[in-house]
């Protein structure tokens, strides 16, 4: 192997001084969190049509989370609740909880671009994914690290993702979810993120689903906290069906 | 020509069993012919006329990227059926009856249980000429109007475990994907004789699903039945030209031609007329049979009867006659008796609904067959029998006119 090109090789590593592995931990440093508290908005266009949602919710580790809708009115206090595999919701107009499972947790959220486990998940990419850098790029004049991850279990949504992280924030600015036949499903950017409780959190998170053609969803976070209390009574199945 | 008849009817009684076992292979081929002709007509016609209640209409008036993805049923493409929608229909000449509809995908939930099924979201009274689910309602009553009832295929209810009364839990999505749901009463239970609609359909009425599924004023499709089916392409023509005066974008009004099932069903009738053919010729060999014997048992009398003067032609004819006058009697009694084995099975029909598989079968095929008699099956039934007989009476008596009178009457 000529020196020139060795050296081009590892100047990422020389450069930035990091493995994939240890990108892969900042990434999930800032995306996962112990607990959260937030409220966010869904602008959904699908077919030249744009509709907004709004939700609130509550988070606590991979296995529980809670949220609900606010707006608009018809949405209003359709509920979900997640205990580890299992995934709860309620509808006013039914006032029973119903269980969703297997490939309904896979299925358009409210409508959204987002499934229900892409909206639900917290779950940190290492314990999931087998990461390799596949090298260095410029995205939208920002400089990247380009990361492959292949699932190392059949249990997740994605058998492989394309990432391209920031080298200087290490916030995902854009995603790409394949399936394993290696069909492209989704598209993710991250148009936006805040500093909270010392992570770089994204905050305004676009979602393509390529599958339904002429569509995306804008999640934004209009409050969030990170390391909230969260009240015991909430992650319970009795507040789903006050 | 009095003669040659009579001496054909004599001959006939000369070896009576011969005779009427060579007409009865005739019989017993009409009879199967008439009825399967029956049998077949009463299939086709019920799956024709299942097709147009169930599913086509006549005409259907749906959105076009509905129809290009009608299999999964995408409720965001609907079209508007409101006033302006009825404006337009109540203005169409020849119409018998019409109904909009919404058609999509479920979970029902029954104590934990769930499974998948398609709703029909109907209007009730307009469906009682169409769809006719008040007459396959076989326990508990026909939908009133109230939005949180339901009638259900009997299979499927089974499948729940569910009876008129009982409560179950409807999981769903809004046109907009928001997930949604009722709770619904169970008010009847269905058996069409339609397997897929058995087994996997329920009904509710239309306003209350429109609420439910986000849908006010919208129908997946307007299903139109007109008074005559053959006017069918020429007020298709008149509907498009009106939706589109008023507006209508994306709106296509569909016939029954283009549903694949009916381009199977021409396809069948000739397949059919193929296998009368072929079950006739078969009954014919055993006439044929008869008349090539009657020759060589006759050689001498043939002889016999040309060196007295009689002309090829009377010899042929005697020959024709009789075997004419085997398939004219066969063929009467064929005919009779195939058109009351129809006339006898038709009111109650026949059930084959186990051997078209049940949930399994996903065609609009009836389960129950009534055989229909029709007069152009009879007549062309016995005309085919009738001909056949007389084209085999010709062929064997072709040996016949062919002998001398002197090699004839040397035969022993």
């Amino acid at each position: 192997m000529k020196p020139v090109l060795l050296i081009a090789l590892l100047v990422p590593v020389v450069l930035f001084g990091l493995t994939a592995e240890e990108i892969v931990e900042r990434l999930d440093g800032n995306q996962t969190f112990e607990t959260i508290r937030y409220e966010a908005e869904m602008t959904i266009s699908l077919g030249g049509q744009v509709r907004t949602k709004q939700f609130e919710g509550w988070g606590e580790g991979e296995d529980r989370a809670y949220f609900e809708f606010t707006a608009p009115a018809r949405d209003r206090n359709t509920r979900f609740l997640k205990l580890g595999d299992e995934m709860w919701m309620w509808l006013p107009r039914v006032g029973k909880s119903t269980k969703l499972s297997g490939h309904m947790l896979r299925q358009s959220m409210m409508g959204s671009d987002f499934s229900y486990s892409d909206a639900s998940g917290n779950d940190a990419l290492k314990e999931r994914y087998e990461a390799e850098l596949a090298g260095t790029d410029t995205l939208d004049g920002r400089e990247v690290f380009v990361l492959e991850l292949v699932a190392t279990s059949e249990d997740v949504d994605y058998a492989r993702q394309k990432v391209w992280v920031d080298t200087a924030d290490f916030i995902p600015r854009k995603v790409e979810y394949y399936a394993s036949s290696g069909k492209l499903l989704k598209e993710m950017r991250v148009e936006g993120f805040e500093r909270i409780a010392g992570r770089n959190f994204p905050t305004k998170v676009r979602m393509t689903n390529l599958l339904r053609g002429n569509t995306y969803t804008l999640m934004e976070f209009t409050e969030v906290e990170l390391d909230a209390d969260v009240p015991d009574r909430v992650l319970t199945r009795a507040y789903l069906e006050r | 020509m009095g003669y040659v008849i009579r001496m054909a009817l004599r001959n006939l009684t000369r070896n009576t069993r011969r005779s009427v076992l060579s007409a009865l292979a005739i019989v017993i081929a009409l009879a199967l012919i008439v009825f399967a002709q029956g049998f077949i007509r009463g299939l086709l016609d019920q799956t024709t006329d299942n097709t147009a209640r169930l599913k086509t209409g006549h005409l259907r008036i749906a959105d076009e990227d509905y129809l290009r993805q009608e299999r999964i049923m995408p409720l965001s493409e609907a079209v508007d059926a409101g006033p302006e929608m009825d404006r337009l229909l109540d203005e169409l000449p020849g119409v018998a009856a019409r109904a909009k509809r919404i058609r999509f995908g479920v979970l029902l939930n029954h104590e934990g249980d769930n499974v998948p099924a398609m709703g029909v979201a109907i209007e009730p009274d307009a469906e009682r000429e169409i769809f006719r689910v008040n007459e396959a309602i076989v326990e508990g009553e026909y939908l009133s109007g109230a939005p949180d009832e339901i009638v259900m295929g009997k299979g499927l209810a089974g499948k729940l475990d569910l009876a008129p009364g009982d409560t179950l839990v409807l999981i769903t999505q809004t046109a907009y994907g928001s997930p949604t749901g009722a709770n619904l009463v169970v008010r009847g239970l269905v058996e069409s004789g339609v397997g897929q609609v058995d087994q996997t359909h329920f009904f509710l009425s239309l306003p209350g699903a429109q609420d439910m599924l986000d849908m006010s004023g919208m129908a997946s499709e307007v299903i139109i039945m007109l008074e005559d089916r053959g006017a069918a392409s020429a007020l298709a023509g008149q509907l498009r030209q009106a939706l589109s005066e008023a507006g209508y974008e994306g709106v296509a009004v569909r016939g029954m031609k283009s549903d694949p099932i009916m381009a199977f069903m021409s396809l069948a009738e000739t397949i059919y007329f193929i296998i009368y053919l072929i079950i006739l010729m078969v009954a014919s060999t055993a006439i044929i049979n008869t008349m090539l014997m009657v020759v060589f048992e006759r050689t001498r009398e043939i002889g016999m009867m040309k060196a007295l003067g009689m002309s090829n032609r009377s010899i042929v004819g005697v020959l024709v006659f009789e075997s004419g006058f085997i398939g004219l009697g066969g063929s009467i009694a064929g005919v009779i008796l195939g058109a009351a084995l129809i006339l006898l099975l038709a009111p109650q029909g026949v059930d084959f609904s186990g051997a078209m598989g049940g949930e399994a079968n996903p065609t609009m095929i009836a389960g129950v067959v009534h055989p229909q008699l029709t007069a152009f099956a009879v007549v062309v039934s016995f005309l085919l029998g009738l001909v056949l007989s007389l084209v085999v009476g010709m062929m064997a008596s072709r040996r016949a006119a062919k002998l001398s009178p002197a090699e004839a009457l040397r035969t022993i």
